[in-house]
């Protein structure tokens, strides 16, 4: 039988709903019948009012019935919503599920009635006894059902926060921007059933998030695998200075759910890349670039047009930053067709290096946040066929026009990049987590971090080679002994060991993550 | 002969020349002459080909022929965030 969400402007029959789902493998039927009832808040009310964006919800609707069929494996499910006007004893939405056993009936029903009060684009409107109306939310904040978990990453569900809750209305919440002509009922709709991951919430993913979910965008995801620092504090303020060495989905989620209890928000606490880059863009509709650093930059350009969905990218070098949106669908063209390939590791220098004013990366999150309402909305003005650079000290900004490159090696005419590309397989990475102390000994550890960042992680037992006067044919050690290459993150521990096997060394290796993950080795040392 | 052209430097290419813009007089014939020329002078660590440049606020090749009073800014990528 198949699986049928409708809108219904009439009232609805029950009996024949319940018919409609006679199935002789099924031991167990349940229904769930939302009532209009006389009041709400302390007043009385004598009708109601459901105002509902048909095209989204009905999508949206069908969408909540196949996950609910996913989850719980029933044999059929259907879901009525009202529109219109209701008195009070009408039905206003009815939900019925059979499948062999009652216990996933009963789940699946659940699950079914509270995501759709959640996130169909339904607005309802309270006429009351003494004469007035008010538009009100579908629902009141501090229940939820009892599994949050969607796809392969964790969700703060609408059970986050704790009674005693305000109650909130859902319209009062937008109710400031639903007044632009520009976005309305309509637009807070699509902005409702949109779903943006972004990728890192670092300096550019904090505005971004906070800005992404006051709007009421329904679902966002971040990917992040990093934990808080508190070096990270001045620039990353999604977070408090409590979260320092929490992991940073968890917290950002968190925070973005007290924002704002009306969204779902996903956390992917994996790394981006050539596997796990494929199945995020599926579930997504954008994805924002947020990330630090060049590889995963190209990395998700390159995304942008092998799945064909937008990607806005931001960038920042001390008190500049340059913006761009990637449409595949756009003649602006990609990342590459303005710099082919990614300059080498180490030549350009990451915030860690360099140093940057928190502001500078808030102004850019936000515009990445901008430009994701702007593609949401059907708004004008997306940078799919510009770069922007602005200064923030001088505040000169340049809109700089960009094309399509015939021979870009991803978007061109004849492209030479096909699918996500993959680091190079010589293993010259270690990981701390394949370390043991002995192994550890036997290794030249080689610090390359600037003397002003070795406070940070001390690492009394290495050898200190700052990066910026590094040379692989006079590194300054030698071979005689395994070489491991330390770095803040392991992004120049990795260029110079590339740079050092270009030369000839074997047995040099680059490890991941940097000198934070070592930590635990000389803690366990001492003791 | 020469013409007036205002330079725009962004990020690496900001520090590594001392300043932001400039105007010159110039005898280079495109883009790419000039930007050979300042990357001699400067000490610029990135190539003609790790760096774009926009003519009047649109990308464009180095070939590029200049034109008086041109507004050549040069833009290397950058990636902290």
């Amino acid at each position: 039988m198949e699986d049928r969400f409708e809108i219904s402007a009439e009232a609805l029959d029950i009996p024949a709903l319940a018919a409609s789902l006679t199935d002789r493998t099924a031991g167990a039927f349940t229904s769930f019948e939302g009532w209009v009832r006389d009041h709400n808040d302390g007043r009385q009310v004598d009708a109601l009012d459901y105002e509902v964006f048909a095209p989204l919800a009905l999508a949206e609707g069908a969408a909540i019935l196949e996950e609910a069929r996913r989850k719980y494996g029933i044999n059929a499910i259907r879901a009525v919503h009202r529109q219109g006007e209701l008195r009070i004893g009408d039905c206003a939405v009815w939900v019925g599920v059979v499948s062999a056993h009652r216990d996933e009936a009963f789940r699946a029903c659940r699950y079914v009635v509270d995501e759709v009060k959640h996130r169909l684009p339904i607005w309802k409107k309270e006429h009351y006894r003494d004469g007035s109306a008010e538009w009100v939310n579908c629902q009141h904040l501090g229940t939820g059902h009892e599994d949050h978990a969607h796809g392969d990453g964790h969700s703060h569900g609408h059970g986050a926060l704790h009674d005693p809750a305000p109650v909130i209305a859902e319209a009062d919440f937008y109710a400031r921007q639903i007044r632009l002509p520009e976005v309305g009922i309509e637009g807070q709709a699509k902005l409702k059933v949109a779903r943006v991951l972004i990728v890192g919430a670092g300096g550019l993913g904090s505005p971004a998030g906070l800005m992404l979910a006051a709007a009421g965008v329904g679902t966002i995801g971040i990917l992040e695998f990093d934990t808080l620092e508190a070096s990270n504090l001045h620039r990353q303020v999604l977070y408090t200075a409590a979260d320092v060495g929490q992991p940073k989905g968890e917290a950002a989620a968190h925070r973005l759910k007290a924002l704002n209890p009306f969204i779902e928000v996903r956390v992917h606490q994996s790394k981006a890349d050539a596997d796990t880059l494929p199945d995020l863009f599926g579930q997504y509709d954008i994805v924002l670039d947020c990330t630090d650093n060049f590889a995963t930059k190209y990395l998700l350009a390159d995304a942008a047009v092998l799945y064909g969905k937008p990607v806005v990218q931001a960038s920042i070098h001390r008190f500049e930053g340059q913006l761009l949106t990637i449409d595949p669908k756009s003649p602006g063209g990609c990342l590459r067709c303005l710099w082919p390939a990614p300059p080498p590791e180490g030549l350009i220098g990451n915030c860690a290096e360099v140093g940057v004013l928190g502001v500078t990366p808030g102004l850019f999150g936000t515009l990445q946040a901008s430009e994701a309402l702007k593609i949401i909305l059907g708004l004008p003005g997306v940078l799919d066929r510009h770069l922007l650079i602005m200064d923030a000290l001088t505040l000169e900004t340049r809109r700089i026009a960009r094309r399509k490159d015939a021979d870009c090696p991803v978007c061109g005419a004849h492209p030479t990049i096909r699918e996500l590309q993959r680091r190079e397989t010589v293993v010259y990475e270690l990981d701390a987590g394949d370390l043991t102390l002995e192994a550890l000994a036997r290794f030249r550890l080689v610090d390359l971090r600037e003397a002003h960042e070795l406070s940070q992680h001390p690492l009394p037992q290495a050898q200190h080679a700052p990066f910026s006067r590094f040379d692989a044919a006079d590194p300054g050690f030698d071979k005689s002994r395994p070489v491991l290459l330390v770095c803040a993150s392991g992004g120049r521990s990795n260029a110079a060991a590339q740079q050092l096997r270009a030369q000839g060394w074997q047995d040099v290796f680059s490890l991941v993550g940097g000198a934070k993950t070592l930590g635990h080795f000389f803690h366990q040392a001492a003791e | 002969m020469t013409l007036p052209v205002r330079l725009e430097y962004f990020a690496l290419l900001r520090e590594q020349r001392g300043l932001g813009a400039e105007t010159v007089e110039t005898a280079a014939a495109t883009a790419r002459d000039l930007y050979r020329e300042l990357a001699s002078t400067y000490g610029f660590t990135l190539g003609v080909e790790r760096v774009k440049v926009a003519i009047n606020n649109e990308f464009a090749s180095w070939d590029r022929p200049l034109a008086a009073n041109d507004t050549v800014v040069f833009i290397p990528p950058v990636a902290g965030g």
